[in-house]
């Protein structure tokens, strides 16, 4: 999937859809209050795919920003404030109104995407045939 | 007469000295300690600069913070990773351009 966006064939957006309750929803704030800062992506991998799971308590959060030299005291502010919290808000109504169910859900050009990577990676190479094809016409 | 005299220059006098002493702006004695005017003004006037040394601090930082540029939604390039080099805008990874969107619905744990 990843040589699908690096050849600019598709882009990826990740959209939290919180269903294991308060860590999960920490998790997706401190996310966001890195993401004022321009670290979004450290944070999600650190959460995601490092599962490094000090950082799903403050104190940890906290470790995390000073290690990607935010400023830690506007993201404790932000965290503790819940600054973005319409935001998460507003994505998860937004992802109920949409069907969501359940996690991972992917959604292909608004489409309900593959259940399988290789199955997802047929759908995106698909539209976005379609959309040259489109475009040509 | 000269003793009605007297009297009203002793207690004018005593006013005087009162409104000196007491009422005037001075430090008010507690438990009937005796206080030193010029050690409480001295205290008083250290324990106010600090407060407004705090809160010139406090008002620096504050403006430091805010004069720092949040734009929440600014365009980068990821520079660490499998995905360094792609440009991003805080949740959206790849080309702006990019004829398909791939949406992942997701919690971290």
């Amino acid at each position: 999937m990843e040589e699908l966006i690096s050849t600019g064939i598709a882009r990826y957006e990740y959209r939290h859809f919180i269903i294991f309750g308060a860590a999960s929803q920490f998790a997706a704030m401190a996310t966001e209050c890195a993401g004022d800062q321009g670290a979004w992506w450290e944070f999600h991998d650190a959460y995601l795919l490092k599962a490094q799971a000090r950082s799903f308590t403050r104190a940890g959060a906290l470790e995390l920003a000073r290690d990607e030299g935010l400023n830690v005291g506007r993201f404790t502010q932000c965290i503790d404030n819940e600054e973005h919290r319409d935001r998460l808000l507003q994505m998860q109504q937004q992802a109920i109104a949409d069907g969501i169910q359940g996690t991972p859900t992917f959604r292909i050009n608004g489409q309900p995407g593959a259940r399988s990577l290789g199955g997802i990676i047929e759908q995106v190479l698909a539209a976005a045939e379609a959309a040259e094809n489109q475009e040509g016409s | 007469m000269r003793f009605a005299r007297g009297l009203l220059a002793s207690g004018l006098a005593l006013g005087v000295l009162l409104s000196a002493c007491g009422s005037g702006g001075g430090p008010e004695q507690q438990d009937g300690e005796p206080v030193s005017t010029g050690t409480v003004r001295s205290e008083r006037e250290g324990r106010e600069a600090s407060i407004m040394q705090q809160q010139e601090s406090a008002a620096e930082a504050g403006q430091s913070e805010q004069a720092e540029p949040v734009d929440v939604d600014a365009p980068g390039v990821i520079d660490f990773g499998h995905r360094e080099g792609l440009p991003f805008t805080r949740n959206v990874v790849g080309d702006p351009e990019a004829p398909v969107l791939i949406v992942e619905y997701s919690d971290f744990q």
